[in-house]
C-alpha cells in the first residue's frame, strides 16, 4: 500500500514537473474521435406467432413482427422489406400482389415441416391461389395490413417488379416499423384446404438498408 | 492497480466494439410462424338410413349410410368400420360373417332381443325360434377407392379395417341392399317395431 502510494505521488510529481517544464509553450493537443454514420436495424418485438383454425384457415390472432432502425444521418436513406418462404428448391420470395386484388398485398407461409415445392408457390402467386386448392399444398398465403406513408418519417412504395417495399427514411434518429398479417381472417381463396398438412407455416421478413 | 488498469481498458475497448457491432447491422429478420394441427375427422355424409320391412322379411329399399372422411394427413391412415346393435344386456356386435358374406343384424329397439339371440342370428346355422327380434340381412363388400381408401374384413374382430391413403375428403358408404334377410332371421317371432344398428366409422 506504501508501495503504491509513493508510485503514484511519482507519477504526480512527473506531470508536475511536465508541467512546469512546458507551460510556456501552450501546447495545442487535438482530442479527436470521428462518430461515424449509424445504420443499423434491429428485430422490436410483436407478435409472431398464431394458430391456423382447422376449419376454415383463420389465424388466431393477427401477426405482427416489428423492426427498429436508427440512423444519426440526417439525409433520406432508402430501405427493402423483403420476405421469403422456404420450399423444396430453396427460399423463394414470399410477398406478391395479386392481379385482382386493386388495394391489398399477401404474403405466402409454407409448411416448415413438408416443405413444398417452388411450384406450389409459384400457382398461389400466379393463379391467385384460386384455381384449385389441390395445386398448391403446403402453402397458405393471407392479407397483409398495407404498410402506409408516415409525414416526415417514412414514405413507402410497393414494387411490383420485385414484390417487395421499398422504403424512404426521411428522419433520423429511431424510427418504428411493424408488419401486420390480420388476425381472424380466411386465406386467400383456395390456399387453404386439407391438403395442408399440419405444421409450422412459416414466412421470413427482412427489412434492410440498401 | 496497473491489472486494474488494464482489464479496465480492455473491457471498454470490448465493450465498444461489441457496442458498435450491435448498432452497425443495417438488417434484421423476424420470422412469423402459425401453427396448424392435424386435421382427421369423420362425418356423416347422408345416404338413406330408414327403409321398412316387407312381409316376407326384405328391405323394400337399400339402407346405404354415407361418410365423409377429412384428413389433411400426407401419410396412410388406419381406420375401423364397425357396427352396433341394441340387446336386453346392452350394446353387441352387429356384424358378422357366415357363408362367406357379411351380415349387420338389426334389432328391435322396441322389445330388445337378448344377446343370445343375436348370436343365433349371427351363427351359420340360425334357429327362426331362437332369435326373436333380431334380423340379419348381408352387406354389400364396401366399395375400394384406388389409391385412397382399401378395405378388409377382419374376421377375428368382425369388423372392416380401412386403410386410408388420401389426404383431402373422402367419401365412402356401407351399403345393404333390399334383399331378404338372412335365413331363418326373419320369421313371426319377430315383433313390429324400429329394428336397428348404429354404423361407426372412426379413426383408430
Amino acid at each position: 500500500m506504501k508501495k503504491q502510494t509513493l508510485f503514484l505521488l511519482s507519477i504526480l510529481g512527473l506531470f508536475i514537473s511536465n508541467s512546469i517544464s512546458y507551460s510556456a509553450q501552450t501546447p495545442i493537443t487535438k482530442l479527436s474521435a470521428t462518430n461515424g454514420e449509424i445504420k443499423s436495424i434491429v428485430a422490436n418485438g410483436g407478435q409472431l406467432s398464431a394458430n391456423i383454425d382447422v376449419n376454415d384457415g383463420k389465424l388466431s390472432n393477427a401477426l405482427t413482427p416489428g423492426f427498429l432502425i436508427v440512423t444519426n444521418s440526417n439525409s433520406q436513406k432508402s430501405l427493402q422489406l423483403t420476405a421469403t418462404c422456404n420450399t423444396q428448391d430453396g427460399p423463394v420470395n414470399a410477398f406478391f400482389f395479386p392481379l385482382f386484388s386493386l388495394e391489398y398485398h399477401y404474403i405466402a407461409l409454407t409448411n416448415s415441416n413438408v416443405l413444398p415445392p417452388s411450384h406450389c408457390v409459384d400457382c398461389v402467386k400466379k393463379f391467385n391461389g384460386a384455381l384449385n386448392s389441390d395445386n398448391n399444398p403446403n402453402v397458405i398465403a393471407y392479407r397483409m395490413t398495407n404498410l402506409e406513408d408516415i409525414p416526415n418519417v417514412m414514405d413507402v412504395r410497393y414494387d411490383n417488379n420485385f414484390n417487395r417495399w421499398d422504403i424512404t427514411l426521411l428522419k433520423r434518429g429511431a424510427t418504428a416499423l411493424n408488419v401486420e398479417i390480420p388476425g381472424g381472417e380466411l386465406p386467400l381463396t383456395n390456399t387453404y384446404s386439407t391438403c395442408d398438412e399440419g405444421g409450422n407455416y412459416q414466412a421470413t421478413i427482412t427489412l434492410s438498408f440498401i | 492497480m496497473k491489472k486494474l488498469l488494464m482489464s479496465t481498458i480492455a473491457l471498454s475497448v470490448i465493450g465498444f466494439t461489441g457496442f458498435n457491432d450491435v448498432k452497425a447491422a443495417p438488417i434484421a429478420s423476424q420470422t412469423v410462424t402459425a401453427v396448424l394441427g392435424t386435421i382427421s375427422s369423420v362425418e356423416s355424409y347422408g345416404g338413406n338410413v330408414s327403409t321398412t320391412i316387407d312381409d316376407t322379411g326384405s328391405l323394400t329399399t337399400p339402407l346405404d349410410p354415407g361418410f365423409k372422411i377429412i384428413s389433411n394427413v400426407g401419410t396412410s391412415q388406419a381406420l375401423t368400420l364397425t357396427a352396433t346393435t341394441t340387446s336386453s344386456s346392452g350394446e353387441v356386435n352387429a356384424f358378422s360373417s357366415s357363408n362367406g358374406n357379411v351380415y349387420i343384424a338389426l334389432a328391435n329397439v322396441n322389445t330388445p332381443p337378448t344377446s343370445d339371440a343375436v348370436t343365433n342370428a349371427q351363427s351359420d346355422s340360425p334357429v327362426a325360434a331362437s332369435n326373436p327380434n333380431v334380423i340379419c340381412y348381408a352387406v354389400t363388400p364396401p366399395t375400394n377407392i384406388e389409391g385412397q381408401l382399401e378395405y378388409s374384413w377382419n374376421s377375428s374382430g368382425n369388423y372392416y379395417d380401412v386403410n386410408l391413403t388420401h389426404q383431402g375428403d373422402t367419401i365412402t358408404q356401407l351399403v345393404v341392399p333390399a334383399t331378404s334377410a338372412k335365413p331363418n332371421t326373419f320369421n313371426g317371432n319377430d315383433e313390429s317395431g324400429s329394428y336397428q344398428a348404429i354404423v361407426i366409422l372412426s379413426y383408430n
